[in-house]
């Protein structure tokens, strides 16, 4: 029984992890209707700011805590330039060009990655008092995963949740979702929305970054890596809703987490055989709206 | 914003007219194609030049076969697949595994496998994927092609895991230190393919799927069975992708995972955008100029690779929605003008587009001369300071005596790229340079070759 508790934990911590990136993905994906390829890229640039951050400017393990609330807004600031840049311009244009165009964003980040940290393996220190473990079911866990990622997973859940269901500006949004034409008729400035949307994606994955770069190394190729993960999640969860990639999230822990117990591996290959049974059967993932014609 | 909306339905292909009595000349252009190319090894040799560019060539061949296989789905059936690799893998393999573990099978008999197996699998893919459009699409042909990697990746004891099929035999003829033969078996395949790709996507077959294409309900209401068409698209493609797997196989006398790896797909999709995706060649002029760039450019700058490549896809899809073959073979006629008129129209299109390659020429010329030397960047620049001065007041005053419409000026334009090739030959500029020229040299045969244009210069 403790075993299971165990890999159920493990698997709650991957999901945790690859929610707070997929969010960002599918939020954009379901305002924006871009499915961005380049936002593994800003999930890479959140872990190397922090990096500089702890190793270069402040030097100390304590400073985690300033990159946590400075770094996701400088990968805000950078989700802003992309988007006023580049993506603001292809909103008409057919969705497969958009993913082409995220695509060649994604070569460019990559590039440029290796241009200012260079190509080696970087690793960041655990905040202090997180560097321990914690004993629970008689098995230790890293307390940084308990105590830190956990909490910062649920409060993200919860809080898009406030946001987009409780606010005026979250209802907004989801206006944006259904018809932009109607909204910016009502005279909300679509543009700008747009670019708050997407730099609130940005931050999103810049804070997966940030919070996923003391779990392992921050290297350059993590954001191929992680995107291809983050698209099954969505996939399976359903393009556009939170609530399905919380879901897709949880099952794609899980099934990893267990996977490896059971099927050592193969378990990726279980992955991408689940995200490929999802689109045959429900094409619109498991809690999406019904697919139109448009995406 | 351009996008490839706006690219008019006239200039893409298998709408345009008079495309049957081309026919004929394209088969005479394969044929002369195939008694040129033939020959380039010895050529290669005789100069003394390294081997490095037979192999170059060959894998050229190779990924041009692939383009343009996943042309006949991203742009003459308009499906984009992020997975087209999988029947890389799928040939490769089969023919790699026929021919390891069962010993004594027929090289000729594993080669015919891999498209057979490429099609086998298409098949079975393809009946999942057709029915859904756009971006699921894309994301279920992904999903499929990474599961085709991961089990060649986690297989051991079949395919060899990711230490890969090892010591494939091959016949002796195939592997000759020099790539010759092996060149030439490419080189024979390929064209021999892409002749056989050419003649489905201008039959009625593949007027149908350019109709699917431009309207898929329309098709439907017209009678044609869309999704079974469709399947054929995606089979004819599976097929050709693993003829393709099967050529890098012999390469290299072995297969790995990679070869079914997701970056392949996107590489073969950026190959078309860059071509020109509604065009035929277009995929294979996007194989050599991607083959010739990564080639100049990871030798001394892998770092740099990706940011130019990613760039150049950024550029493309804003500036040159139709790829540069697109480019080029884009007309703004219409039905009413007489034939004074389209002539000027003509002209004046082809003065437009001959300054853009002018720059274009400066520009990537200078760019990868710096690369190769980029201590002498300061003389680098300075001399393409002056071929832009002295050329621009050259090129200015041939493009007015154009206006007269005499023929000996059509027959300078003709020869008038020999110019900067010579020079630039002179100046070793890389490959990737050069390549550009001939881009030149190639629109300017397109525009001054046209029928009207040169009965205008007839008078």
């Amino acid at each position: 029984m403790s075993d299971f508790f165990v890999q159920f934990l493990n698997g709650v911590t991957i999901a945790m992890t690859l929610y707070l990136i997929a969010s960002g993905l599918s939020l954009v994906f379901g305002v924006l209707g871009v499915l961005n390829f380049a936002h593994g890229s800003l999930y890479m640039y959140g872990s190397f700011l922090l990096y500089t951050l702890m190793r270069h400017v402040f030097n100390t393990p304590s400073s985690f805590w300033i990159g946590l609330l400075v770094v996701p807004l400088l990968v805000a600031l950078l989700g802003i330039a992309l988007e006023m840049g580049f993506l603001r311009f292809i909103y008409k244009a057919d969705p497969l060009y958009q993913l082409l165009l995220t695509y060649g964003l994604v070569l460019i980040l990559s590039d440029i990655v290796k241009l200012i940290w260079g190509a080696e393996n970087q690793s960041v220190s655990r905040p202090p008092g997180f560097d321990g473990s914690v004993a629970l079911f008689g098995q230790l866990f890293p307390s940084y995963n308990i105590y830190i990622l956990l909490p910062c997973g649920i409060a993200t859940m919860l809080g898009l949740y406030y946001f987009l269901n409780r606010t005026r500006l979250g209802r907004i949004i989801r206006a944006a979702t259904q018809d932009r034409e109607m909204l910016s008729a009502l005279g909300v400035n679509v543009r700008l929305l747009y670019t708050g949307v997407f730099a609130l994606g940005a931050w999103l994955g810049g804070l997966g970054g940030v919070i996923a770069a003391p779990m392992g190394a921050v290297y350059p190729g993590m954001d191929l890596e992680i995107i291809l993960d983050a698209f099954i999640v969505v996939v399976i969860g359903g393009l556009g809703s939170l609530a399905g990639t919380a879901l897709g999230a949880l099952i794609f822990g899980l099934l990893r987490s267990f996977g490896i117990l059971f099927v050592p591996q193969f378990e990726t290959l279980f992955i991408f055989i689940l995200m490929a049974v999802v689109l045959v059967v429900r094409p619109q993932g498991l809690l999406g709206k019904q697919v139109t014609s448009g995406h | 914003m351009h996008t490839s909306q706006t690219i008019s339905a006239a200039s893409r292909p298998g709408t345009g007219q008079a495309r049957a009595s081309h026919g004929d000349r394209t088969t005479w252009m394969f044929v002369a194609l195939l008694c040129v190319l033939f020959w380039v090894p010895e050529v290669v040799l005789a100069m003394g030049w390294t081997k490095f560019w037979i192999t170059l060539l060959a894998e050229v061949c190779i990924w041009s076969l692939f383009a343009v296989a996943f042309n006949l789905l991203m742009g003459y059936t308009g499906m984009i697949s992020f997975g087209q690799a999988a029947y890389l893998g799928i040939g490769g393999y089969t023919a790699g595994l026929l021919l390891k573990k069962i010993s004594g099978f027929p090289f000729a008999l594993g080669l015919m496998a891999a498209p057979v197996s490429g099609a086998l699998a298409a098949l079975i893919i393809g009946y999942f994927c057709i029915r859904l459009t756009h971006t699921y699409f894309a994301m279920l042909t992904l999903a499929f092609s990474m599961i085709v990697y991961y089990i060649a990746f986690k297989w051991y004891s079949f395919t060899g895991g990711d230490n890969g099929l090892i010591g494939i035999p091959v016949p002796a003829w195939v592997q000759d230190p020099t790539f010759a033969n092996y060149y030439k078996f490419v080189l024979v395949v390929t064209l021999v393919s892409v002749y056989v790709l050419w003649r489905i996507v201008n039959s009625p077959f593949g007027k149908t799927l350019t109709a699917i294409r431009e309207n898929p309900d329309r098709a439907g209401f017209v009678g044609i069975h869309v999704k079974r068409y469709q399947l054929y698209a995606f089979m004819v493609a599976g097929a050709f992708s693993g003829l393709a797997g099967a050529l890098f196989m012999i390469n290299e006398r072995s297969v790995y995972p990679e070869l079914a790896f997701w970056t392949r797909s996107t590489q073969v999709l950026l190959m078309s955008i860059l071509g020109g995706v509604y065009t035929f060649f277009g995929p294979i002029i996007g194989a050599f100029m991607l083959q010739l760039m990564d080639a100049d450019i990871t030798q001394d700058y892998p770092q740099i690779w990706q940011l130019f490549l990613g760039s150049m896809l950024v550029l493309i899809l804003y500036a040159l929605p139709g790829g540069i073959l697109g480019f080029i073979q884009a007309r703004d006629t219409a039905s009413t003008d007489d034939t004074a008129t389209r002539v000027a129209k003509a002209l004046a299109e082809f003065r437009r587009k001959f300054w853009y390659f002018f720059a274009a020429t400066l520009f990537f010329t200078a760019f990868f001369r710096i690369l190769q030397a980029p201590d002498t960047w300061l003389t680098t620049v300075l001399l393409t300071g002056a071929q832009a001065v002295i050329g621009g007041f050259i090129c200015r005053w041939l493009l007015h005596q154009l206006n007269a419409l005499g023929q000996g000026w059509r027959v300078t334009f003709l020869l008038f790229p020999v110019l900067p090739l010579a020079l630039h030959i002179a100046l070793h500029t890389p490959m990737s340079g050069l390549m550009i020229i001939v881009l030149w040299a190639i629109f300017i045969y397109h525009y001054l070759w046209q029928a009207d244009i040169r009965a205008a210069f007839r008078r």
